[in-house]
């Protein structure tokens, strides 16, 4: 068979093993049935795995998978773009499956089966999709089913709070759904039926005004489906809602299949749009990761953490798009290129430790039975295997050597280096921006990767519950330390992942001379040697602990603490480790201490008991969403009073409309 | 020379000198406040002693405090070997690279802030949050600092910016501001005045100290030895880009090699005295008021920078 | 309210009334009565509680007595409020309730006699730790000094914030400073202090329980050694008590080198200090290194005056041990002038050091209704705008005789505190050259110790020593001492913490802590 042949199949096959899964976990209720569903929601990401392995490194042409009068007749396609983004949700789906085989059947009692199984499946089934799709309305069709699959997953458990997130979720993915809607109405020429090949051309006989219409449409659907500032509010909300595999899959994957939407239609319909959209998209995007990554530091649940850092990771993404555009369309295509391979790097780096420490969480909370920082700790001793795994994505998460994280940064901020000397003053400051930028992030990125690490491992347990938490199975702990080892390959075999990804994966040269970069290799191949590097000082650090004379005796004791017993409750609290953040950038956290002091008795107030807690001011839904709301509250009230029920005002209202369209139209 | 040779003699060098310098920095602090001071070969016989003894190691910790200091004594070995700090151009000069050095002293840290919470005692953890707090919040200035060194060399490895002719780096009158910034990123880098006070008694102000509370015997000699080495790493480089003479090179002979030490050590004293001076002339800065040294020395980062970017322009 | 005004209002609901030679007067009330009539001396007469103690008066029958003494400062007099309660329920409403600065003195009273302050705020232990067995009394007078405890585990716990996030810091007691053994806990969420608070009495010596039975001479050596560092101050306290129930008349050159050795171990202890926090405190390395060696100088003379390093020695009941020679005098005068002259200079280094000043300004803040509240002492008080100092309230030794008007200043913070200590110190230098002087022109050397005989009754002796307010009460029977109760100002500025640390930041507690230099040992009788 043919490389395309293998390809098809595998990608055919992983779409029906989809389907065979949602069907399965609709007849959920036997365990046979559940059986089949979970090989099947195996199966499927193996086969789509090894089909876009092959399109990929066989570097198969874009090929037609069929069509369907369902799909209004527009073929499914795979091309390098997508195939990377396929590659990219079977491998999160694999092991957000493989871990959720076992999960949803222990967390049957908060997550019902019924309702989770077959809507995963129609979720990540639905992301394929809008993958596959080369026309607008089968895109559409698949972007609603991801939505609202993931709607019902976010309130799977059916709390308050979380029906509440997933409805904030549905107005804002319904808003940005809208606006998918009308700007490809605007783009089609009023038809949702182009596909993306006549949407190219029929661009083309759009007003400048139309188009530029459409493009802010479109670019704010994606946006918002990604958690873009300032339409991030949701994700931070609803995230953490859903089952952790759920979760996996909506922070590694769904984020993903929005930049995809994004790069598919700017590059389809607008492959010129000028500087100021990448100057733009920049600034929002270092916004973004600059606000989220503070309040990563500052969430006190693993999960909401992890959502946090979901926001601060696609802002990054949004940086990086914005960046290799301006570069483009400034004239440097060799920079732009090497910033697009940063982009590309950091998608399928965040993909995989995102889903890993999604999947963590949800292993640490189904031991622990809280997902609380400030309950947690002391997990390295009783999950000694999970920690190793998630230390390893927490560090890939912090973007540290040798990881593909590290890789990604690295790849950009030596295109940002190179890019100061292009004696380009826009670019320029956009490149003193993203440096600055991208060390304030990174630096505060490391701090919440720390800080989520040792809070629910290290030290001593904080509750009875973590203190009796063990081990989890491997069923649950092997996809994790699965995704760990991807995203620490990834990073030390980035020379050798280059026919994975759509474009060329390289680092810059080290000089900064502004032309084309010097012809030497690639500057990627660093990235294994600085991994043997590393291990080669580890081993010298080794030799030094062992070096002759040294002693290999110890003892346990207790901490030493000035001579006092100590227990849990004089440990450093995840609050307390991120106090000097929250007070040095108190003006944009705007977290306020309340501490209330009652007196013992009320002729003495000097002896009293004391009370804290901390009320986060207002934040982006009290500034922002909710005065739209009440706006757009307002509005409709005052369109309301339209309807008095008097007939001749309808009357006098038809006649002014009729006069106001013949007025415009001649 | 040969590049790996360059690179083995540069090591063996600055491991071999950094606990002398830790030493002299002492020595001439306790001159300059009136006192005899300890012997500067003291560090030394501190490593040995503690090489030698029993390790205690405490019930809470796990296997992330065991692995803390190999880790962090790596890093500082890995910054002594890319760097060039003895040698220029040796075999692992491409790996100096300053997002990858930015990179492996952020993983350094990262480590010792994990061993420091592992203890599960609040010192442990005050001096994590408070290094956590440090090195996160001069990330920027460091990269900004070093992207000013690397538009006046035109070269992004450390290596490369030091590799320019002349006069070095100085010969760009506009990087003196982010030298001195590259001053203050060491000092707070190294857990030394004005941010931590490394002789200090008193655990509620420690940074550094704090975090290696919990640790004994030869896994404190590695933390111990980690930092006397990046702290010599830091001298040694600001002292070469301030005076790139002396570095050994592929060109240079094996007679020089002979030179490399007493070069190295004359050059370090020099930083280790400066250091003490600088030590004894001020108090330690309140913690809440460190957002101003951070800023300040992003400041200076950005000033250079803005004003290389303006040369190049003119 | 004048104190003739007072006495009248007293007379009405006292029983007996009394005023005594050292300037006391005494007036018995009831048991329901004493917390009423306290707590108005202090919160309507704005009188401050500087004393309250108990006593175990079971051998005459009259159960157990508890003492509050208030200063009337304007009026050069002391007032003491006593009671009765019976011995076999020792009890009585607790004015701590509105009075903050009987806080610690009931628990004590409580932990050393079995007294209950009923409907005490925060009835916590104080001395006894969890090891103390319940119904443990040691100042009682049935229970022996050698008794052997067995080893308990009662409840003492520590003041803790609720919420999520919060978490205790615990430090001490041994620190890794060679210092006495104090406990603090701090409730924090990060660095800001939230709650702070010491336990102490780690290392409780039973000074007052070895002083019974003693005669004045036997127990000087042990008052002299309760907080090493104010040796001249406790002995000059405790001498004056005594002197005052023998009715003893001390010759002046006797008062004015008592006034010398109190003033030379404030002086010391000041500069001591200044570079203690201003060095140690901040780092700022210099300012230690070279203050310490300027004391250092102090402490050799010390030795050439004293025969020992810590100003000990000197002061006896009746007068002073040595009168001194116009050379020795003429050596303390030279070796402090010569110490000034450095000491300013470090100083004005301390005062252009930028960095240190952004330490020590704002640090530590310590409100005037806070140090009225806890009943502050010293430093600690005058720094926050109190002006209470005994050496002009209360005027002892030879303090009437020289001109002294004492300093305050208002900020309440740790510089306030440093700057205050430099104002004191130059003012410890003017007083010994005019102390000095007034020995030479005035007073014969042979004329230096009167005789002291013990008799019975109690009286009150005080001192201002560098630290503070020294207030003995002590109670002669059969020729020993039967109560003598030793009241360092330390016992009243350790709860002081509480206030002055909350709201700085965990690395400045330190600082905070060296403001106030506060003896574990001198509370910890």
């Amino acid at each position: 068979m043919t490389a395309a042949g293998l390809a098809s199949v595998g990608l055919v096959a992983a779409a029906l093993f989809s389907a065979i899964a949602a069907l399965a976990g609709l007849a959920g209720r036997s365990r046979a049935a559940r059986r089949l569903h979970h090989a099947a929601m195996i199966a499927g990401p193996v086969a789509g795995l090894g089909g876009s392995f092959v399109f990929l490194a066989w570097r198969v042409a874009p090929l037609s998978l069929g069509a369907s009068p369902l799909l209004f007749h527009a073929p499914l396609v795979v091309d390098r773009l997508s195939a990377f983004f396929l590659l990219l949700l079977h491998a999160v789906s694999l092991m957000a499956s493989w871990f959720g085989a076992k999960y949803t059947e222990d967390e049957q009692d908060t997550y019902p089966p019924r309702l989770v199984l077959p809507l995963t499946a129609v979720f990540v089934l639905s992301m394929q999709g809008v993958l596959l799709s080369s026309g607008v309305a089968s895109f559409l069709l698949f972007w609603e089913a991801m939505s609202l699959s993931a709607f019902f997953l976010v309130m799977a458990d059916g709390e308050e709070d979380s029906r509440k997130a997933a409805l904030l979720y549905l107005a804002i993915a319904q808003f940005g759904a809208g606006a998918l809607i009308v700007g490809s109405g605007i783009l089609g020429a009023g038809s949702l039926f182009a596909t993306f090949d006549t949407l190219a051309t029929s661009v083309g006989l759009l007003s400048p005004g139309a188009s530029t219409l459409a493009a802010v449409l479109v670019v704010f659907a994606f946006a918002s489906k990604a958690g873009l500032a300032p339409f991030h509010a949701w994700l931070p909300e609803a995230h953490p809602r859903a089952p952790s595999h759920v979760s996996a899959l909506m922070s590694g994957a769904m984020l993903k299949v929005a930049i995809y939407g994004l790069l598919r239609f700017t590059s389809v319909c607008w492959p010129d749009l000028p500087a100021a959209w990448g100057t733009s998209l920049l600034a929002l995007g270092l916004a973004t990761a600059m606000v989220a990554v503070i309040y990563a530091n500052i969430a006190r649940e693993i999960k909401r953490i992890l959502a946090w850092s979901s926001v601060e990771n696609i802002g990054l993404v949004f940086t990086m798009f914005g960046f290799q555009l301006l570069l483009r369309r400034e004239g440097w295509p060799v920079l732009a290129d090497a910033a697009q391979a940063a982009m590309f790097m950091h998608l399928l780096a965040h993909a995989l430790f995102k889903s890993g420490l999604f999947l963590g969480a949800g292993a640490v909370m189904h031991g622990a039975h809280t997902g609380k920082l400030e309950m947690l700790g002391g997990q390295a001793n009783r999950m000694p295997r999970l920690s190793v795994a998630v230390l390893g994505l927490c560090l890939a998460g912090a973007a540290l050597p040798p990881f593909g994280s590290f890789v990604a940064e690295w790849m950009l901020l030596q295109a940002a280096l190179t890019s100061l000397g292009t004696r380009n003053a826009h670019v320029v400051i956009a490149s003193v921006a993203v440096l600055v930028g991208m060390a304030f992030v990174a630096g505060l990125a490391v701090f919440a990767m720390v800080r989520l690490f040792s809070f629910v491992f290290l030290a001593e347990p904080r509750s009875a519950q973590a203190r009796a938490a063990v081990e989890p199975a491997g069923s649950l702990g092997r996809p994790i330390a699965g995704l760990a080892a991807a995203g620490l390959a990834l990073g030390v075999l980035s020379p050798w992942m280059s026919p994975l990804f759509p474009v060329k994966l390289e680092v810059l040269g080290p000089s900064l001379s502004a032309g084309p970069p010097s012809s030497g290799p690639s500057g990627l191949w660093l990235a294994p040697a600085l991994a043997a590097a590393l291990a080669a000082a580890l081993c010298l650090a080794w030799l030094i602990r062992r070096s002759p004379g040294s002693t290999l005796r110890t003892r346990r004791s207790h901490t030493w603490d000035c001579g006092q017993p100590i227990d849990a409750t004089m440990e450093y609290t995840a609050t307390g480790f991120s106090a000097p953040v929250r007070f040095f950038l108190r003006d944009i956290v705007r977290a306020e201490k309340h501490l209330v002091f009652r007196p013992v008795v009320p002729s003495n107030p000097w002896i009293r008991h004391g009370q804290m807690e901390f009320r986060k001011a207002g934040g982006i839904l009290g500034r922002l969403y909710f005065p739209v709301a009440r706006l757009i509250e307002d509005v409709g009230g005052w369109l309301k009073q339209l309807q008095n029920g008097v007939i001749q005002f309808y009357i006098a209202l038809i006649l002014a409309t009729l006069l106001l369209t013949l007025w415009v139209a001649l | 020379m040969n590049p790996a040779l360059l690179t083995t003699v540069q090591v063996v060098v600055v491991v071999t000198f950094a606990p002398l310098a830790t030493g002299v920095v002492r020595r001439v602090k306790a001159f300059l406040q009136g006192r005899h001071g300890p012997p500067v070969l003291l560090p030394y016989w501190t490593l040995l002693t503690l090489m030698r003894k029993e390790m205690v190691l405490s019930t809470s910790t796990s296997w992330v405090f065991r692995a803390a200091p190999y880790v962090v004594l790596a890093t500082a070995l890995l910054s002594a070997a890319v760097l060039p700090l003895v040698a220029r151009g040796g075999i692992a000069a491409p790996l100096s690279h300053m997002v990858v050095v930015a990179g492996i002293w952020m993983l350094g840290a990262v480590f010792l802030v994990l061993a420091g919470l592992d203890s599960a005692g609040a010192f442990g953890g005050m001096g994590s949050s408070r290094e956590m707090t440090i090195s996160a919040f001069l990330e920027p200035a460091l990269i900004v600092t070093l992207a000013s060194f690397a538009l006046a060399s035109g070269s992004s490895t450390v290596d490369g910016m030091l590799a320019i002719g002349g006069r070095g780096l100085l010969s760009r009158p506009w990087v003196l501001p982010a030298l001195a910034s590259l001053g203050l990123i060491a000092l707070g880098e190294n857990a030394r005045y004005p941010v931590d006070n490394p002789a200090t008694h008193l655990e509620l102000t420690m940074v550094h100290e704090a975090m290696v509370l919990e640790y004994s015997g030869p896994y404190l000699a590695l933390m111990e030895l980690a930092s006397m080495v990046k702290l010599a790493v830091f001298a040694l480089l600001l002292v070469n880009i301030v005076l790139p003479a002396g570095l050994l090179t592929t060109a240079t002979g094996i007679v020089a090699l002979a030179a490399a030490p007493l070069v190295t050590a004359v050059k370090l004293g020099a930083a280790m005295v400066l250091l003490a001076l600088v030590e004894s002339s001020m108090a330690k800065l309140r913690f809440y008021g460190l957002p101003e040294y951070f800023f300040g020395s992003l400041f200076l980062g950005l000033t250079s920078l803005a004003l290389g970017l303006f040369a190049g322009w003119l | 309210m004048n104190v003739d005004e007072l006495l009248r209002s007293l007379a009405e609901m006292s029983r007996d009334v009394r005023v005594s030679a050292e300037g006391r007067v005494i007036a018995w009330v009831r048991r329901t009565d004493f917390p009423g009539v306290a707590t108005s001396l202090h919160v309507r007469s704005g009188l401050p509680l500087d004393l309250l103690f108990a006593t175990d008066d079971r051998a005459e029958g009259r159960g157990f007595g508890v003492h509050a003494v208030f200063a009337l400062d304007q009026a050069h007099y002391w007032l003491e409020i006593a009671t009765d309660l019976p011995a076999e329920s020792p009890w009585y409403e607790s004015i701590t309730r509105e009075v903050m600065a009987a806080h610690w003195y009931e628990r004590y009273a409580q932990d050393m006699f079995g007294i209950r302050a009923e409907g005490h705020p925060d009835d916590r232990r104080l001395v006894h730790h969890e090891n103390v067995p319940a119904l443990t009394h040691p100042l009682r007078k049935d229970f022996a000094w050698n008794t052997r405890l067995a080893q308990a585990n009662e409840p003492y716990p520590m003041g803790r914030v609720e919420g999520e996030g919060i978490f205790q810091i615990p430090v001490g007691p041994i620190h890794a400073g060679i210092i006495e053994p104090g406990h603090f806990r701090f409730n924090v969420a990060g660095e800001r202090i939230i709650t702070l608070e010491g336990k102490l009495f780690f290392t409780h010596k039973g000074v007052e329980k070895l002083l019974e039975g003693r005669t004045h001479a036997d127990a000087l050596p042990f008052v002299e050694r309760v907080s090493g560092d104010s040796a001249a101050s406790h002995a000059l306290a405790f001498c004056q008590a005594v002197e005052a129930i023998a009715g003893c008349k001390v010759p002046e050159r006797a008062c004015m080198l008592r006034v010398l050795a109190v003033e030379l171990e404030r002086f010391t202890m000041h500069l001591h200090d200044l570079a203690n926090i201003c060095g140690m405190g901040t780092g700022f390395t210099v300012m230690a290194a070279n203050g310490f060696r300027i004391v250092e100088r102090l402490r050799r003379l010390s030795a050439r005056l004293f025969g020992n390093r810590f100003f000990r020695g000197l002061v006896v009941p009746g007068g002073v041990s040595t009168p001194w020679t116009s050379a020795q005098m003429a050596d303390a005068v030279d070796t402090v002038d010569g110490a000034w002259s450095e000491a300013s200079s470090l100083v004005r280094l301390a005062l252009d050091s930028d960095t240190l000043r952004d330490r020590l300004e704002t640090t530590g803040v310590l409100t005037r209704d806070a140090a009225w509240a806890y009943g502050a002492k010293g430093v600690a008080a005058r720094a926050s705008g109190i002006d209470r100092d005994a050496r002009r309230n209360h005027p002892h030794a030879g303090y009437g005789l020289l001109s002294f008007s004492g300093r305050t200043r208002t900020e309440g913070d740790v510089f306030a505190r440093v700057m205050l200590r430099v104002d004191e110190m130059s003012d410890a230098l003017n007083l010994i050259r005019a102390a000095a002087g007034f020995c030479r022109d005035r007073t014969s050397e042979s004329d230096y110790r009167a005789d002291c005989e013990c008799r019975d009754g109690d009286a009150l002796g005080w001192a201002e020593g560098w630290r503070g307010q020294i207030l003995d009460w002590v109670r002669m029977r059969d020729g020993v001492i039967d109560r003598a109760v030793i009241r360092d100002p330390s016992f009243c500025n350790w709860p002081l913490f509480g206030e002055l640390g909350p709201g700085n930041i965990v690395p400045d507690f330190p600082l905070c802590n060296k403001s106030l230099n506060l003896s574990y040992s001198g509370t910890d009788l």
